[in-house]
Formats: C-alpha cells, structure tokens, sequence
C-alpha cells in the first residue's frame, strides 16, 4: 500500500475501530494516535517521491492535490484534537446528557466514528485525480458530515442537517450531469477517460454546446456543494449547528476542496470554449457571493453564523481569484485557500470553546472577552485581523494578489470589491471588538494548554504561511496555481 | 439498445411510474411505485448495455434502489408513524407533471439531434423523469417524499447516462447507487430523530434557522 493511499484510509480504520473502544482513555488514546499517525503519513506521503500516486492513478498527488492534502492532513489532525476538548468539556458541562446512549453506543464514540469517516472522504476528495471518483468523494462527505451536523440532536441541528443534504444533494445530482456529459463528448471508454489530465487533453475536441452545458450544471451542481451564492442557504446553517471542530473540517477544507474542483472542470471547459465563458461565470458568482454575504455580516447575533457568512465571503473572494484567470490572482486565490483554512479553523475552535466557557455564542451578550478568557479574546481578536487582510497577517498577501488581479483586469469590479471588504472588515471588527473589549458580564474561563496549543498552532502557521510564505509553499501555490489556470506555466 | 418496441415500453413506464410519485399519496404506496420504477430501470440497464456490464448495472440498480431504498425508506415511513401521510405533495402536481411530459415531447427533437431514434427517446424519456423529480422535490410537502423523489432524480440521471453514453464506468454506477443508499439511509435517520422530538415532518416546519 502506499503512504498516500494509507493517509487516507487510516481515518477510516480508526473511524471503524472507535466503537470497539470501551474505556474513555482508549478512546482518546486511539483517536489522539491516529491524528498523528495520519498527519505522519500526509507528510510522509507530501516529502517522499514515491508517494505521489495510488489506486491505479485514480488518487494522485499532483500540485493542487499537495495543497488540498496538506491543508485536510493538517486541520484534520488538529481538528481531532479540538473534538477531544470539544467532547470533555461537553462531559463536564452535561454530564449524563452528552454521554447518553445513542443507539446503543455512548455518543461520544458515534462522534469520533463519523468524524474520522468524514475525515477520510475529505482526504479522497483532495487527492482525487480523477472527475468521476472526486463526484464520489465529495458525495461521500456530504452523507458524513450530515450526521455531524445533526448531532446535536436539537431542532435546530436537524433542520440544519436535513436542508444541507438535501441542497447539496440534488447539487451533486446535477454536478453528476457535468460527469455524463463529459464522459459522453470524451468518447467514453471506461473511467481513465474522466481522468482530469485526459479530460484537459481531449477537451479541446469537444463542441462548444455541451461543454458550456457540462460548466453550467458543473457551476450550479458543485456551486451549491462549495457554498457559491445565490446556492448557498445551507452553509450558515451547517456550519453553525455543526459541533466546532467539525464547521472547522467543513469550512476551512471542504468547500475549498470542491471549489478547486469547480474550477478544474472551469479549466476543462476552457479548453474547449476558451477561457471566458468559464471562468468569467466564476467571478461573477464569487462576486456576487461577496455581495450576498455583506449584509449578514453586517447584521448577526451569532458568532458561529458569523463566521459561516465570512466562509461565504471568502470563499465568493476565492473563486473571484480564480475566475479573473489571471497568474497573480489566481496565485492569490491558492494562498487565500490556505490561510482561510487555517485562520476559520482556529477561529471556529475558538467559538466552540467561548460556547463551552462563557455559555453563550450570542455576540449581543458575548462581552470583556478580554478580561473573561484573555487567550480567546486573543484568538478571536487575531482572526478578525487576518480574515480583514490587514498587514501583517496571513491574509495580506493573498488578499492584495486578488485584488491587483482585479484592478488590472477589471477596476469598476476591483473597486466594488473593494467597498464590500471594507463593509465587512467593519462589521467584524464591529462584533467581535465588542465581544473582546466590552465591560466584562458574567463567567470567567480558564483556558487550559491544550486549548491554547489548538488555538495557536493555526494561527502562527497562517501568520508564517501568509507574510513569510516559506519556499515551499511558494512552489506549491504557484504549480497549483497554474494547474488551476489550464497548466501553462505561471 | 434493445428493440424499438421494448424501449418505448419500459421508457413509457418509467414516465407513468415519475407521474403516479406526483399524485399518490399514501406513503408506502409511493415507496411501492419508486420501487417499480427503479426495477424497471434496472430491466433498462440490461437490455440497453450487452453483456456482463449490462447485468452487473441491473444488479446494482436492484439491489440498492429497488430493494435497498425502498426497504430503508419503509423503515422510516413506519417508524415515524408516516405510512398514510396525506400531505405528501400538493394537489396541482399533476398538472405540473402533465406540462413536463409535454414540453419534453414538443422540445425533443431540438435538443436530441445527431443521436440515433432510441437514444434520442431514452434521452427524452431521462429528462421527463429528471424534471418530475425535481418538481416533486420541490412541491413536496413531506419530507419522506422529498427523499422519494431525489431517488427519481438519480434515476433520470442514470437513464441521461444511458442514452448519452451508454452507461457510465462500472465502478462509477456503484459508486454514485451505494452514495444515494447512505444519503437515503442518513435522511431518514433525520426523519426519525425530528419525528423523535414530537415535530412534524413537514418542509414548513424547517423555518427556525433565519438571517
């Protein structure tokens, strides 16, 4: 077996192991161990040369599928991680509710099951070489995360699970018509044919009808799945009744994870019809999920559905990178992938633990964090300033990229972009600087190690990744960057 | 493809089994009919694809969405007390149904040139199927029918597949039927936990996450 494939078959192993794991300490012990031996094998897998490819080619290690890896590796690790927190705070603060039995088996035990199957789809969908087994993946981490994000069990996280199936599914149905018709203009011929390197290749035979219709049940189909507007009414839902960890994985992984695959068929198309039809279809749908999001930013009382609308924004700013087609931006957008999924991540941890240690997610009664949990005043506080692309924070770099590739291909846009990211710098500052510097109401809450190490481990390495951008992620981002824009060199 | 007269027979019963999901309204009655259809799809696959692939599609077929499927979606009609629901869709359904089939027949021949006659009328027969899916999707009141009629968008799906290209790869068929078995068996596992917290399992009921 190789290393990539044994990276993303570990979660499932462990993931099937869960339920046979009586005792609590055996529980964290298997789950703790099998997010560092994941993350060993995505490392391992990224830095050996023989690690590149599996399954007969059908996962592959191809420069986006390095980034995608490594971001799903990295937050997923990190995520099983903050689950264990998430899961000893829920024992100490409902005691017999949250270890009650479900179905027999004590929840805490269903949670790590469905989460490192979750996890394991997720890392499928990343390294997917293929159109046919990423339509399967991704399908696969809908019907995961779904009993993730019901599992709270109130009325709430059902309504919230059951839209989110639902939506996504019926995408995916669609997006699966994008498959069918692929297949059918690339002479079919078994499944290497939906390979994305053949598919690029023998594009350029395909006639312009069809595969501008492959692209528009692509952009709806997988537009709905990455949380693109006007599609998109399942992600403040999913991702703020999700457990924390978990709207860490579907926020800072996922939706990338199928955007980048959105904007693979984009390429492929482009290939056949050239560049604008796909791609400006793109912008004009992140652009408008930009919009879309303003003013639910503008005016929230949830922190958790704040953040779900600014994984709305910056997801509609993503795929504005990639659909301006051009080097800078498109260089822009990767980067903005990364540091998104690093800075939402530790900002959807922290949520989770304000919820645990001060009682409310409520952003009208949140106030003094500063004084009342100094560290998640700290954490909340830093996000914010990255999520804004202030200098010196991670988001800077990408941020800036993005919107020089506006201003050179598109000013009137680049300006009207511009506008809408002050607004909502704004309102989060707004929200979250009342959350941290009000007067202090109520409880304080002792932030242990292992809180802070989960906190701020995600947020150094966006700092590092976004100001610094070591050469390796440099090299990675460009050759990503450039298999995104048709494979021409950057 | 098999013989004009086997095709037009097995297309016209998928078409009247998609139009009968829109009217009746007993739910086991509906999971009996989704069940028919799946199984006549499942003969579609065989006669339309020669060989080993063609039995290996219509086992598939058979196993998940004519037994598998229906057998789940039984569970969660009993279990949540919703085996005689009388609002599993609105009223003007048929009528919707009916300008589908019609649209579809009168627009045929624009959008199938250059495909043989039996591709052209299974591709005609896909996307009437597609679309009353889709219009069940969306008019249906229930939620066990919501999932009823994603099931027949996959099976519309599946017959474009057939008519554009013959049928996917084989290990993409299983794929995309095992994927639609965990989305049903997972919806209804919801269905159960909301009929669990004494709310009804009706799509106006899932207004409370707003703004």
């Amino acid at each position: 077996m190789s290393v990539l494939l044994a990276a993303c078959v570990v979660p499932f192993v462990v993931g099937a192991a869960v339920p046979a794991c009586r005792r609590p300490g055996a529980l964290r012990l298997l789950a703790l161990g099998g997010a560092v031996l994941d993350l060993v094998l995505v490392v391992a897998a990224l830095a050996w040369p023989g690690g590149g490819s599996a399954l007969d080619g059908y996962i592959r290690l191809d420069p986006l599928g390095r980034v995608l890896l490594a971001l799903a590796g990295g937050v997923g690790a990190f995520s099983t991680g903050d689950s264990l927190l998430h899961w000893a705070d829920e024992l100490r603060l409902y005691g017999p509710e949250a270890a009650a039995l479900h179905r027999g088996v004590p929840r805490v035990r269903m949670y790590f099951l469905w989460h490192q199957f979750f996890l394991g789809s997720l890392l499928f969908a990343a390294v997917s070489a293929n159109l046919g087994v990423s339509w399967v993946a991704i399908e696969l981490t809908t019907i995961t995360s779904a009993v993730l994000v019901g599992f709270e069990g109130g009325a709430r996280a059902m309504e919230a699970a059951w839209k989110y199936v639902v939506l996504c599914s019926v995408g995916l149905a669609l997006a699966l018509l994008t498959v069918i018709v692929l297949y059918a203009l690339a002479g079919g011929g078994g499944l290497p044919a939906l390979d994305w390197t053949a598919l690029q290749a023998a594009a350029v035979h395909f006639p312009a009808g069809p595969a501008k219709l492959a692209f528009l049940f692509a952009l709806v189909g997988l537009g709905t799945k990455a949380g693109l507007a006007p599609l998109h009414t399942w992600l403040p839902d999913a991702h703020s009744e999700a457990p924390a960890p978990v709207s860490a994985l579907l926020s800072g992984v996922l939706l990338a994870t199928v955007l980048c695959t959105l904007v693979r068929v984009a390429g492929v198309t482009a290939g056949a019809v050239g560049p604008a039809f796909p791609f400006h279809l793109l912008l004009g749908a992140g652009a408008l999920s930009v919009a879309v999001a303003t003013p639910f930013l503008l005016l929230q009382d949830d922190l958790k559905r704040l953040l779900a609308y600014s994984s709305l924004e910056q997801v509609g700013l993503m795929a504005v990178g990639f659909g301006l087609h051009s080097p800078l931006a498109a260089v822009g957008a990767v980067l903005q992938v990364i540091v998104h999924a690093l800075i939402k991540s530790g900002l959807f941890f922290a949520a989770g633990h304000v919820w645990h240690g001060v009682g409310t997610k409520r952003l009208s009664r949140l106030r003094g964090l500063a004084r009342r949990a100094p560290l998640l005043a700290a954490a909340l506080a830093f996000g914010i300033l990255t999520l804004g692309g202030l200098p010196p924070f991670g988001m800077f770099l990408s941020e800036w990229a993005i919107l020089q590739g506006a201003f050179a291909g598109r000013p009137a846009a680049a300006v009207l972009l511009l506008v809408l990211l002050g607004l909502i710098f704004a309102g989060l500052c707004f929200y979250v600087g009342r959350a941290v510097f009000g007067a202090p109401e109520g409880r304080r809450y002792r932030t242990t190690p292992a809180v802070a190490l989960v906190l701020a481990v995600p947020a150094a390495l966006s700092l590092v990744v976004g100001v610094w951008v070591p050469g390796v992620v440099e090299h990675g981002v460009t050759a990503a960057a450039a298999l995104l824009l048709g494979g021409r060199p950057l | 493809m098999p013989e004009a007269g086997v095709l037009h027979v097995l297309a016209d019963l998928l078409i009247a089994s998609g139009l009968a999901l829109l009217v009746v309204r007993p739910a086991l009655w509906s999971i009996g009919i989704l069940a028919a259809q799946s199984a006549v799809l499942a003969l579609l696959a065989a006669a339309a694809s020669p060989g080993a692939a063609g039995w290996l599609a219509a086992g598939t077929i058979l196993a998940t969405k004519a037994v598998g499927i229906p057998l789940v979606l039984a569970w969660a009609a009993r279990r949540t007390g919703s085996d005689d629901a009388v609002d599993w869709s609105p009223g003007w359904a048929w009528l919707v149904g009916a300008g589908i089939v019609l649209l579809v027949r009168l627009s045929l021949p624009a959008f199938s040139a250059g495909l043989n006659p039996s591709h052209a009328a299974l591709l005609g027969t896909a996307l009437v199927v597609l679309l009353l899916g889709l219009a069940g999707m969306v008019g249906g009141r229930h939620l066990l029918a919501q999932v009823v009629h994603l099931v027949v968008i996959e099976n519309g799906l599946y017959c474009t597949g057939l008519a554009l290209t013959g049928g996917l790869p084989a290990a993409l068929e299983l794929g995309t039927a095992v994927d639609l078995l965990l989305v049903v068996f997972v919806l209804s596992w919801i269905s159960w936990h909301v009929h669990r917290l004494r709310l009804p399992l009706h799509v106006d009921e899932l207004r409370r996450l707003r703004g």
